[in-house]
């Protein structure tokens, strides 16, 4: 079984620090903590990336045989949940890709998302008719949340729902601080025309 | 603290609502949308995206099922997972292939070693090859080759060193070989080989005199000499002394070499005194003889 490294850690616990360094070990306990810790962003991040249950679990059991395929050239450089998104990250843009290709004429109607996504905004106390614009509303944000680039839709999608800061953003995605602001900016001005739009309607 | 402008403020709207400005920012902008209603609009549409966005996220999870509520899921999900991880580790041979590849770097040290592994093969056969060519064990070089001629031109010199009794180191011998040698590399870039087929007939004459083989890189004034020795090396006969040909041959086709040395006498070696000119040089073995 291969040894554990001596490691350096910047930003790690001393808990989180003796967790990494007996999945390195092979313990497997150690793995199933982990696991248990992070399964839950993990797999709500590939859902919120590829839009699919099962690719989404699929794409989970990936990022976490990578994580510890590659636990011992973890060197705390960043938190273990940072370094954790950064591989769930780089597993979905590859199976996005792979995905685009496959499936590149696959477009889901607006009624389709509708009846899909639409009813997660309405509240008991609203009319039928603040139900129906929010169904609208969220219709068309989830249309055009798919209809962005991979890299806004992972920013915006790590700022707003996972809650990552900049920094934090920057390292998962491997780019600069600047660069993520650009990319929340872009989203969030494709988000926000589709917002008028339905307020306009 | 400066009051920022409408424009100032949507510069730093995105931070301000994700909460990643400075403070005296923080407070500013907090400040211009307070009293800006086109500004607080703005924000306003930037947290109903984000709210929006966090309620989608939310009921996309509940309504796949992966919202991982309850404990079973849960510690199905943790199960399978360790369990691939634990039959990864097993077929450790296949694991380390997987790692090797999942970090580009080892690839190109791979690719590197490989590289690096062709090249001393190819340079080490390379050496093996030239050295073999001067072993003793070494195959014998053809006896027409510029070498062979060049030794034996050097043995000849030292057997005249030997037969006028001088001794090997005396000068008179030395000036003698090394004149020899000078005048036999001269000579070597003037020589010409030749591997010819001839039919000699039981009437004498030769016939069907075709060049197999001869020296590329000819001078004009070389190709008219070859060809002047051709000619007369065609109309020779074997008057002097007959074939002497078994009663059911009526021919004999003869496959030879011969090398002719420039300022030499011409001799057709297999046929001596053909052309009636003395002189004899390096005589060699017929490489091929054929009866019919």
């Amino acid at each position: 079984m291969k040894q554990a490294r001596v490691v350096g850690w910047l930003d790690v616990g001393g808990h989180e620090a003796a967790l990494i360094q007996r999945c390195a070990g092979g313990d497997e306990s150690a793995c199933a903590e982990l696991v248990a810790e992070h399964q839950r962003m993990v797999v709500h991040l590939a859902l919120n990336l590829l839009g699919s249950r099962d690719e989404a679990l699929d794409l989970s059991q990936e990022v976490f045989l990578r994580v510890f395929r590659t636990i011992h050239q973890f060197r705390g450089q960043s938190s273990l949940r940072t370094w954790i998104y950064r591989i769930a990250v780089n597993q979905a843009r590859n199976r996005h890709r792979f995905w685009r290709r496959r499936h590149r004429d696959e477009q889901v109607s607006l009624d389709e998302l509708v009846a899909t996504h639409g009813d997660v905004l309405s509240g008991h106390d609203s009319t039928p008719e603040q139900v129906l614009e929010q169904k609208e509303l969220a219709a068309r944000l989830q249309r055009a949340l798919n209809g962005l680039p991979f890299d806004q839709r992972t920013a915006v999608v790590l700022r707003e729902v996972d809650g990552l800061s900049y920094e934090e953003i920057a390292y998962s995605l491997g780019v600069a601080v600047g660069t993520v602001k650009s990319r929340l900016t872009r989203a969030r001005q494709a988000l926000r025309l589709e917002l008028q739009g339905v307020r306009s309607a | 603290m400066t009051p920022l402008s409408c424009a100032g403020t949507r510069e730093r709207l995105h931070a301000f609502h994700d909460g990643e400005l400075a403070v005296g920012d923080q407070i500013a902008v907090g400040a211009h949308v307070g009293w800006c209603p086109s500004c607080a609009a703005e924000l306003a549409e930037l947290r109903t995206i984000g709210a929006a966005l966090q309620t989608l996220a939310h009921g996309r999870a509940v309504r796949s099922g992966v919202a991982m509520g309850s404990r079973d899921q849960a510690a199905g999900f943790n199960a399978a997972v360790v369990a691939r991880v634990k039959a990864e580790r097993e077929a450790s041979a296949f694991a380390r292939m997987r790692m090797m590849f999942d970090d580009p770097h080892l690839i190109y040290a791979g690719f590197g070693a490989a590289a690096s592994t062709v090249t001393c093969v190819i340079v080490v056969l390379g050496m093996l090859s030239f050295a073999s060519a001067g072993h003793p064990d070494a195959p014998e070089e053809p006896a027409d080759s510029l070498a062979a001629m060049q030794s034996s031109l050097a043995n000849l010199a030292a057997f005249e060193c030997d037969a006028t009794g001088e001794a090997a180191t005396g000068s008179a011998c030395r000036e003698r070989r090394l004149e020899r040698a000078q005048r036999a590399n001269e000579i070597a870039a003037q020589d010409a080989v030749f591997a010819l087929d001839l039919v000699v007939t039981r009437q004498g004459p030769l016939a069907s005199l075709q060049m197999l083989k001869g020296a590329a890189h000819r001078t004009s004034g070389q190709v008219e000499l070859i060809e002047g020795l051709l000619d007369a090396v065609s109309r020779s006969s074997f008057d002097a002394r007959p074939v002497v040909l078994p009663a059911s041959t009526r021919i004999a086709r003869v496959v030879t070499s011969a090398t002719f040395r420039a300022g030499q006498p011409v001799l057709v070696p297999g046929v001596p005194g053909a052309l009636g000119l003395p002189g004899v040089d390096v005589p060699l073995p017929p490489m091929k003889k054929h009866t019919a």
